[in-house]
């Protein structure tokens, strides 16, 4: 699976990346904007400070220039490179060019009037540290802006995808059948819908589930009866002759009718175990219900040996009709791959939430690759034995689902099948 | 020997009735619950094959009915594998067995033989040990009136020893006594089944006269 990135970080960085942008922007332009109009000014002075001082050289008996109070001006005065006149100005402007050009600070205008060349200056140091001031000041407002809608946003967002995620969540357990539809704080009419259409789902769901297994249910139950009657009239047949041949068919026949009751058996059983509901549990001495099992299976392997270390009255709540069957179905699947003389050992045990059920068999383990499909119906092992369905562990698994029991396996020198059965 | 049996399927009623007939035994059936009730309250039988769903009276009334006639005939319950398994197991529990349908002829057999062999047994027997009784037909123990529940192989394995009292069993032997067709079996079982019969005894003082004999089996010492 590709590794998604998160909702919420997505709609954060994203809203937080454009208002950041747009705002630099704003702030960008109208800085270029205040530059350029107080440029303009101080250009337009600058021309008119240079036009008087040229009107003053050309006719000496004008005006005076006005200077006072420009004491950030300064301006020179060339005729044939030589001084004519200078004003608070220290270091020697070059005028080889003529036009505005900017140099250490200065605003600076140069021209030639007939013989003359004027060189005209204005100190912007002020107008620069203004800018510098504005620059920072609308920084900063945009930093604590930003702040401001990133916490705004938080809990915009927190709204939007919170009911995202709780639905996720929901789903889960949903899913794992803890609960049969989903219930959120809707903080919005989109996230109101959203759960109304998730829940229909659900309850759609659930009733197409619900006609399938009882289908698969009263079909397994309608099939046992004709089941029945078939195999008690083979029975009967194969008292009644003594033609080998016949025999031989009707035995074969037997067989097959048996692999049929096996599944109609095993599918009611998972099919129940599905249907069953917790209410309808009772608090069991579960060591009797699985010595029982450990019985019925003794029957069908008298040659295997048995070690059984099942303490008295370990109780648990439990329907002890399907318990029953998931130890049959573990004990009986220990003996079928057992080897020969070596014993099958079952455990029971408790501990502080658990009832722990053990098998285990001397036998060969399980491929890694197989271990997480056995449980999955009428999955067959590479090593299964030619008698299996492929349905006895999925019985289990059913069963273990039920009662929330956790199934665990593992090859510790023996096949050992855990289940751990909360109490 | 006669035997009722019950059962709504026509099919195979039919090949129960020919299969026991074949076997030697008398057969009367009926596919209704009330009409075999009523032919069971009419008659004398060794056992009744009795199917639980019924048209009519079903198994469990069926039964109920009988016992309150005081007609202890034993009685195989014939089930389909649904939700009335597990009452059908606690009903069981007494002197009656079940058998989940389709069954193999041969376990039909068997179970119907043994519930006859041990109703004869039994008829209606009490052994008594001090305060502590057991009665056969019941299959119930009790000490001075209070029930102790003890499983089915836990009472028979008790009767066994009580019946017997003194004589060391091995563990072979208590298996082929107890577990009856189960012959083969090679296990812990019976030293299983003694701790967890003198787990229910220990309350009342009893647990002590069941004995270990090292390398032997197990006696029950009176006194």
């Amino acid at each position: 699976m590709i590794k998604m990135k998160s909702l919420r970080q997505a709609i954060q960085r994203y809203y937080l990346s454009i208002f950041i942008l747009s705002m630099c922007a704003m702030a960008v332009t109208f800085l270029i904007t205040v530059e350029r109009l107080t440029m303009k000014q101080i250009d337009q002075e600058l021309l008119s400070f240079t036009n008087d001082l040229v009107h003053f050289l050309e006719n000496p008996s004008g005006e005076l220039v006005a200077i006072f109070g420009k004491k950030d001006y300064s301006f020179q005065v060339f005729e044939k490179d030589k001084t004519l006149a200078s004003f608070n100005i220290k270091e020697q402007i070059p005028v080889d060019h003529t036009g505005f050009t900017f140099i250490n600070y200065k605003r600076v205008y140069a021209t030639r009037a007939g013989t003359y060349k004027v060189t005209v200056a204005k100190d912007i140091k002020d107008h620069l540290v203004t800018m510098a001031i504005l620059a920072t000041v609308l920084a900063t407002v945009i930093v604590a802006l930003t702040f401001i809608v990133h916490r705004f946003g938080l809990k915009l967002t927190e709204r939007m995808i919170k009911p995202i995620e709780e639905i996720g969540k929901q789903m889960d357990d949903v899913s794992k059948g803890y609960a049969k539809h989903i219930e959120i704080e809707p903080t919005s009419q989109e996230a109101e819908r959203l759960q109304l259409q998730i829940n229909d789902a659900i309850k759609r769901l659930h009733s197409t589930m619900e006609e399938l297994r009882e289908f698969a249910s009263s079909l397994s139950h309608q099939l046992r009866n004709p089941l029945a009657s078939v195999k008690a009239q083979i029975e009967v047949m194969l008292k009644e002759t003594d033609d080998e041949e016949l025999r031989n068919e009707l035995t074969t026949m037997l067989k097959n009718i048996n692999t049929m009751v096996q599944i109609t058996s095993s599918l009611l059983l998972i099919a129940r175990a599905q249907h069953q509901r917790e209410e309808t549990f009772q608090e069991e001495d579960i060591s009797v219900t699985l010595l029982e099992s450990v019985e019925q299976v003794m029957q069908r392997f008298p040659k295997i040996d048995f070690i059984l270390d099942v303490p008295a009255q370990i109780k648990a709540r439990c329907v002890p009709g399907l318990l029953s069957h998931a130890f049959i179905n573990l004990i009986e699947n220990a003996c079928k791959y057992s080897q020969e003389d070596k014993p099958v050992k079952v455990s029971l045990s408790k501990s502080k939430n658990f009832v722990v059920f053990v098998v285990s068999n001397h036998g060969e383990p399980i491929a890694d690759e197989e271990k997480e499909k056995i449980f999955e119906r009428f999955y067959r092992s590479r090593n299964a034995k030619a008698d299996g369905l492929g349905l006895g562990l999925a019985v289990v698994k059913a069963i273990a689902d039920l009662h929330r029991a956790k199934i665990e396996y593992e090859y510790n020198g023996k096949n050992t099948f855990y289940m751990y059965i909360p109490t | 020997m006669r035997i009722l049996v019950v059962e709504d399927n026509e099919d195979l009623l039919r090949s129960i009735v020919r299969f026991l007939k074949k076997e030697g035994f008398t057969v009367d059936e009926s596919t209704d619950g009330d009409e075999g009730l009523d032919l069971a309250l009419d008659n004398h039988y060794d056992c009744i094959v009795l199917d639980i769903m019924l048209p009519g009276v079903d198994g469990f009334e069926f039964v109920q009915t009988l016992r309150e006639s005081q007609i202890e005939t034993p009685v195989l319950m014939l089930t389909a594998l649904d939700a009335v398994d597990d009452k059908v197991k606690g009903l069981s529990s007494g002197a009656d067995d079940y058998l989940t349908k389709p069954f193999d002829f041969r376990e039909l057999l068997a179970r119907i033989k043994s519930l006859i062999r041990r109703h004869n047994l039994t008829k209606g027997e009490e052994i008594v040990f001090k305060d502590l009784k057991l009665n056969s037909r019941s299959r119930q123990a009790t000490v001075r009136d209070e029930l102790i529940r003890l499983s089915k192989k836990e009472f028979d394995l008790l009767e066994t020893l009580l019946r017997n009292p003194g004589i060391t069993f091995s563990r072979d032997e208590l298996i082929e006594r107890v577990w009856e067709n189960e012959k083969e079996i090679r296990s812990n079982v019976v030293d299983v089944y003694v701790l967890y019969l003198r787990n229910k005894l220990k309350p009342y003082g009893y647990d002590k006269y069941i004995e270990t004999v090292p390398g032997l089996g197990y006696r029950f010492h009176k006194g």
